[in-house]
């Protein structure tokens, strides 16, 4: 890498910008179009980016949704099970006093 | 001797069963000193005045005032209002219908300097069910400008209502919303019961069900918040969004203060949408290059190892606005290289800045610094997103867990229903230091971030110091910023640091004001706790087994 430090030398300057050029290739307009398809590029990560993001932030509140359901079907099956328990214990209780 | 409340509705032909119904829940109210106000407003069906004039018969609590003609909803109420005699007024609407609590719950929240209070409610569907529930925040006065999120049930002193002036005529549709940000504006205290008091008819008519119709009832809206700035000082415009009954307040900033932007930094680069950057040269330039508010000041907390060409290209862009600050201790302390920054700040504003961020919105400083134009904010955070567009940051919640709110959800998306918290600008519990706007007063006073977290939580401790004061912190849609921060690397979490903050606010982090008790602990994303929903396929099942329960129980 070159010194980083910029001098102020116009003759300096043109030959950096020659030595950039050199690098570039033989064509300046190739750094353009290389400029031109590296932005195309980033643009279309961009995009692609994007529409991930709107399907995965979609799926994000399908899973809130879904929690719901879960969390609703939980208590309800908890409440069940609790009065199905608590009504064999009576039916349990009522055949044990026949019986005895 | 008067009675305590007194309810007030305007009757305008009402489905009959609806207005039934209406008049059967006030009458099973278990808090009995009360009155019911009744304006039939010219109905033209004559079931209106027979089914009144029955409830007047049947209990003397319930007095019917008959108009010549429609006046609408305005006259109709000033009309009850005029008439009503208890000290404190409730509205109700002609076919919605009170818990039987409802009157009971809300007085009893009453305290000496309450002057307004307000509850939960949901939606009544067409089938009888209960639905949509809007587990609201307790008062949130940047909200109720951006929305009328109280709406029902809305009690207040009938002194102070006739002091604002009751009703306004020209704002009808917007009337609530109009109102209660009068009576707000001068009520020493507002309440909030959080439990769901009052079911809100859906009918095709309604704003409930179908906003389209109801497209002159924002354009009311945008005219009340409108005044509703003036009154209080606020220099802004105000613009209906693309979100029905959402409402963006625009502050005009006159002459831009200076504000300094704070970024720590270590020089590190990375691929963001396949391209190399520098961060923090990157988030520098996306300020410089898209941001409106111009009277910046750049302070660069840079670790000792800082790459020097980062530090010569933020030279290059910033010129004589660079305050580099160099950072040499050999552990990272983001509380620390945050604090030694606002030291080396010259600005009353300190815009707090993570280096892997890009701005998006070029309003978003002026936005910031608008919000902090209100005396009582003293810090103001904006929406960040994720490079896919999926959000980070939507204010904290501090529920049982410190949270981001609905965190990665579409950057796009209003939040959830009813409520849409991401739509609009409000108070919350506290911002990310990521991109966020501090008065710098406030910051010295509390001391800045706390050097004993130096990795989590610090902004969480900051923004609880702030509202310990009193100050209010506003997150806002309309600032906003890309924040890099890789969405599947989990971030060191000591329990030290958690530990720290559970002992110094356990209180705060487990009843957040701007969130709701009847939603589930540990959530950001305001999923109700099991049963509240009203969720449809299974609201009903375990009704059915309680009163099987209730069966075995009686035997």
């Amino acid at each position: 890498m070159a010194d980083a430090e910029i001098d102020d030398d116009p003759a300096a300057l043109r030959a950096e910008i020659d030595r950039l050029r050199e690098l570039v290739g033989p064509s300046e307009q190739s750094y353009a179009d290389l400029r031109h398809e590296l932005l195309a590029a980033r643009d279309a990560a961009r995009g692609a980016e994007a529409t991930a993001g709107s399907l995965r932030g979609q799926m994000a509140e399908l899973h809130v949704a879904l929690n719901r359901a879960q969390q609703d079907q939980e208590h309800f099956q908890k409440t069940v099970f609790s009065a199905l328990r608590f009504g064999r214990r009576r039916v349990g209780r009522a055949l044990r006093s026949r019986l005895l | 001797m008067a009675p305590r409340i007194s309810v007030l509705t305007a009757v305008f032909d009402p489905e009959r069963e609806h207005l039934e119904a209406c008049l059967r829940s006030v009458a099973a109210q278990e808090f009995t000193d009360w009155e019911h106000v009744l304006v039939d407003d010219g109905s033209t069906q004559p079931w209106v005045a027979e089914v009144l004039a029955e409830a007047a018969a049947a209990d003397p609590r319930v007095r019917v005032i008959e108009r010549a003609d429609n006046g609408g909803i305005v006259a109709a109420s000033n009309d009850a209002l005029s008439a009503a005699t208890g000290e404190w007024v409730a509205l109700l609407d002609h076919d919605d219908e009170l818990e039987p609590t409802a009157l009971a719950a809300m007085l009893a929240s009453v305290t000496d300097d309450t002057d307004v209070v307000y509850s939960d409610h949901d939606l009544l569907r067409a089938d009888g069910r209960y639905a949509s529930p809007s587990y609201k925040p307790d008062f949130s006065p940047e909200r109720l400008r951006s929305q009328n999120y109280i709406t029902h049930f809305l009690m207040a002193r009938r002194e102070l209502v006739d002091r604002v002036g009751g009703f306004r005529p020209g704002f009808d549709g917007a009337q609530d919303h109009d109102l209660v940000l009068r009576l707000t504006e001068q009520a020493r205290a507002v309440a909030h019961v959080p439990q769901v008091l009052y079911h809100w008819r859906q009918s095709p008519a309604s704003v409930t069900s179908d906003s389209a119709n109801k497209r002159w009832a924002f354009d009311a809206g945008v005219r009340a918040v409108a005044d509703h700035c003036r009154r209080v000082g606020i220099d802004a415009t105000v613009e209906h969004t693309e979100h029905d009954g959402c409402y963006r307040v625009i502050r005009r900033v006159a002459d831009e203060p200076l504000v300094s932007v704070i970024i720590p930094t270590r020089g590190s680069s990375g691929r963001v949408w396949g391209v190399s950057r520098v961060y923090v040269v990157d988030a520098v330039r996306s300020l410089l290059e898209r941001s409106t508010y111009s009277n910046l000041e750049f302070v660069i907390v840079h670790d000792t190892a800082t790459p020097p060409p980062v530090m010569w290209a933020l030279e290059r862009l910033l010129g004589d606005r660079l305050v580099a600050v160099e950072y040499d201790r050999p552990t990272f302390n983001f509380s620390e290289k945050m604090n030694i920054g606002a030291l080396h700040a010259t600005g009353d504003l300190l815009l707090l800045l993570n280096d892997d961020t890009e701005l998006i919105e070029p309003d978003s400083i002026g936005e910031l610094v608008g919000l902090l134009a209100d005396d009582d904010v003293a810090m103001a955070g904006g929406k960040l997103l994720f490079e896919d567009g999926t959000l980070q940051h939507g204010g904290h919640v501090y529920h049982h867990d410190l949270m981001h709110i609905c965190f990665g959800w579409s950057g796009d998306s209003p939040g959830p229903w009813p409520l849409r918290p991401l739509a609009v600008a409000r108070e919350c519990s506290g911002v990310t230091a990521a991109a966020s706007l501090i008065d710098r007063s406030v910051f010295d006073e509390v001391g800045g971030f706390p050097e004993a977290l130096p990795l989590n939580y610090n902004d969480v401790d900051l923004c609880l110091k702030i509202r310990d004061l009193g100050h209010r912190i506003v997150w806002t849609p309309w600032a906003s910023w890309y924040h890099f921060e890789s969405r599947t690397r989990h971030s060191v979490l000591r329990p030290e640091e958690y530990q720290f903050i559970n002992q110094r606010w356990h209180s705060e982090i487990n009843n957040d004001p701007y969130y709701n008790l009847n939603l589930a602990p540990n959530r950001n994303d305001w999923l109700e706790r099991p049963l509240r929903s009203g969720a449809p396929p299974i609201e009903t099942r375990p009704n059915a087994v309680q009163r099987l329960a209730a069966r075995f129980r009686g035997r």
